[in-house]
């Protein structure tokens, strides 16, 4: 991969400094424990932070960053973004829905999205298979003692 | 004689039905996702541990235990048939396994992957039952330093041998040790991290992160560079036994196989792989046949295949005994452990005695479950590749949702699953390993309080430390695991620079 992704080093240091951060507000030693809560924030922020500089450095010497292998994957093809678009949208969309219309609902369309990502075109019948498939994991949890909430949040079900 | 009477007890337990059914379940779903691609018995696991809450710990690590054995069998099976290995350990059986099918002998090459899975699998249980209880009465003798610095030789290991460079182990490593800082200090009792969320305050739930980088991460990675062709399957042929002469050929692979998975496995980052890659080049110098190397020789399925089991029997040994993860589905056998409220380390022996050698004479039942699952029912199994793929990862979506909305209904959970999942895509696509992350957040905090409880008690001298001889040669062994490699490349022993690094190091 000719790019070279400073942004990640970028995000690993960034990572860091808000740990740092957050540690500079706590007790780094009490007398009780030797060491206080905020010891060992630093000592990771203060990781993150050199880590990020260091592979900021590979980076710049021309770091090779290749695809892992996957089954179903081929990396000597560009990825497709709007495949990806649509697959975070599948993971996405329960920040949006899942507590006003529900769990078999928002499985549904994070189904469907998530099929559509991968190149499957059959709206209606992905749709049926989704609904359905939630429904009997909404069900079938709830009996196994796994709470996924009420069927339609919004309208008091 | 101990071991002996804690083994009976342990099957006395196994043996109860609905422990037979869960050890069944557990197989069953093992072997199934062993074929499947995107799900290993990790994310399986993960994906299982909100589901179980309400099962007894017993039966829940008898059907984890099925899974993780199981998802060995299964991988064979494709590498075999298909030349696609369902698990990183079966790749060195698909070489030969392959061929083997390919030349009408696919049934042979099943069974003696079954067989020696089977034998490895035993062979290395009767080595847990025997190892386990002395290694975990060493343990008793550990002080806080000495679990600190074996943390630090897992951590080490992990950052240093997975993936294809240090520095992205160390960055995996450090991002799983901060996410299990967030919440309130188990110590002084203080918040940390918590952004004034109050949901944070009991930290970042295990399931959350482990379903998202492994399920939601995969599903991303694969949908952005899905290219699925439908499986070519070589028929399997000739009956579903082996010939006399098979078996001549097979047996001391098996035994060799075993012998090099079970110790590697065992060691932190020992692995799969590279039992299986050693046992195929030694099977290929000592074999009589050496022609049928690259063409089909059954000692290339038969060895292999047996470090692979054996090496996952391995993982089981520091896991039960020290409690220390060595593989990320050991990592995520320790979540499980301390979703239940229990530490695996010696007082699991003393206080879980029926749970620990249940499972570990389950695993005895459990690997004939697999061989009478594997070897008839191949064919249902190779149908398992034929599910649509959009299906397949939609419902892996689907099932990601159930485990993370249903630990807690937690609306911060959501937001955490797509983070952490867009963050389990980049780690793929930019090559980041992703099992020091789970070590660093299941360890780290253990490893915290280890860690400040021996400075505690050595008044803050830092030499405490590395003030045992246990503490001291774990200590020296991972700063070795760091330095020894870059001088022994820096001496001429290692790999060459690749040349694509060395020209591409001049900045553009």
């Amino acid at each position: 991969m000719a790019e070279r992704p400073y942004w990640i080093a970028a995000g690993v240091i960034a990572f860091g400094l808000v740990w740092l951060y957050q540690a500079s507000l706590l007790p780094q030693f009490a007398q009780y424990a030797e060491l206080g809560p905020g010891f060992t924030v630093t000592l990771v922020g203060g990781a993150l932070v050199v880590f990020g500089a260091i592979l900021a450095f590979q980076i710049y010497r021309g770091e090779n960053f290749d695809p892992q292998d996957a089954e179903d994957v081929a990396n000597d093809v560009p990825p497709s973004r709007s495949a990806l678009a649509l697959a975070a949208a599948g993971a996405g969309i329960p920040i949006l829905t899942m507590t006003t219309l529900g769990f078999v609902i928002t499985a549904t369309a994070s189904f469907v999205l998530t099929a559509r990502a991968f190149q499957s075109h059959r709206y209606v019948f992905n749709t049926v298979v989704g609904a359905v498939f939630s429904l009997v994991c909404w069900y079938g949890f709830r009996l196994l003692g796994v709470p996924l909430g009420g069927l339609l949040p919004i309208a008091g079900l | 004689m101990n071991s002996f009477y804690s083994l009976a007890q342990g099957f006395a337990v196994a043996l109860e039905p609905h422990n037979l059914m869960w050890a069944f379940v557990g197989t069953f779903l093992g072997t199934a996702i062993g074929v499947l691609p995107g799900i290993g018995p990790a994310l399986t696991i993960a994906l299982l541990l909100p589901v179980t809450v309400n099962v007894d710990p017993t039966g829940a690590f008898i059907m984890f235990a099925g899974i993780f054995y199981g998802a060995m069998y299964g991988g064979s099976t494709t590498s075999i048939l298909l030349n696609t290995p369902g698990e990183s350990g079966s790749m060195m059986t698909a070489l030969e396994g392959n061929k083997m099918a390919r030349n009408g002998r696919g049934a042979a090459a099943l069974a003696t992957a079954a067989i020696g899975s089977f034998v490895a699998g035993t062979i290395a249980t009767i080595g847990i039952t025997f190892l386990a209880p002395p290694i975990a009465e060493l343990a008793f003798i550990f002080k806080p330093q000495d679990y600190f610095a074996l943390m630090v030789l897992a951590f080490m290991s992990v950052s240093v041998v997975m993936g294809s460079s240090k520095v992205r182990g160390f960055i995996a490593l450090f991002i799983g040790l901060a996410l299990g800082l967030i919440g309130i200090d188990g110590q002084t009792g203080v918040s940390r991290l918590a952004f004034g969320l109050p949901d944070l305050l009991d930290g970042v739930d295990m399931t959350v992160v482990l379903v998202s980088l492994f399920a939601v991460g995969e599903a991303l990675y694969v949908a952005s560079r899905f290219a699925f062709a439908p499986p070519h399957l070589n028929p399997i042929s000739g009956g579903l036994w082996m010939t006399r002469e098979d078996w001549k050929r097979s047996w001391k692979p098996w035994i060799r196989g075993t012998a090099l998975g079970f110790p590697i496995g065992a060691l932190p980052a020992g692995g799969a792989e590279i039992p299986t890659f050693l046992s195929y080049t030694i099977e290929r110098k000592l074999t009589r046949h050496p022609e049928d190397f690259g063409n089909g020789a059954i000692e290339g399925v038969a060895g292999p295949e047996a470090a692979n089991n054996a090496a996952a029997a391995g993982v089981l040994v520091p896991l039960l005994t020290l409690g220390l993860p060595t593989s990320a589905t050991a990592a995520i056998l320790l979540a499980a452990f301390q979703n239940y409220g229990l530490q695996p380390g010696p007082l699991l022996f003393i206080n879980s005695g029926d749970l620990v050698w249940g499972l570990i004479a389950s695993l005895y039942v459990g690997n004939i479950m697999l061989l009478i699952l594997n070897l008839p029912l191949v064919g249902l199994w190779v149908r398992l590749l034929l599910i649509p793929r959009p299906y397949l990862y939609a419902g892996i979506l689907i099932f990601s949702l159930v485990g993370i909305w249903g630990v807690s209904n937690s609306w911060l959970d959501l937001v955490l699953m797509f983070s952490i999942g867009c963050l389990g895509y980049v780690m793929r696509v930019y090559d980041f390993p992703i099992a020091p992350v789970l070590i660093g957040l299941i360890l780290g905090p253990m490893a915290e309080t280890q860690f400040r409880r021996a400075l505690a008690i050595g008044q803050g001298d830092p030499l405490t430390l590395v003030s045992t001889p246990m503490s001291g040669v774990l200590i020296a062994v991972s700063l070795g695991l760091l330095v020894v490699p870059y001088l022994l490349r820096k001496a001429g022993f290692g790999k060459e620079p690749q040349p694509e690094i060395q020209a591409a190091s001049e900045p553009r």
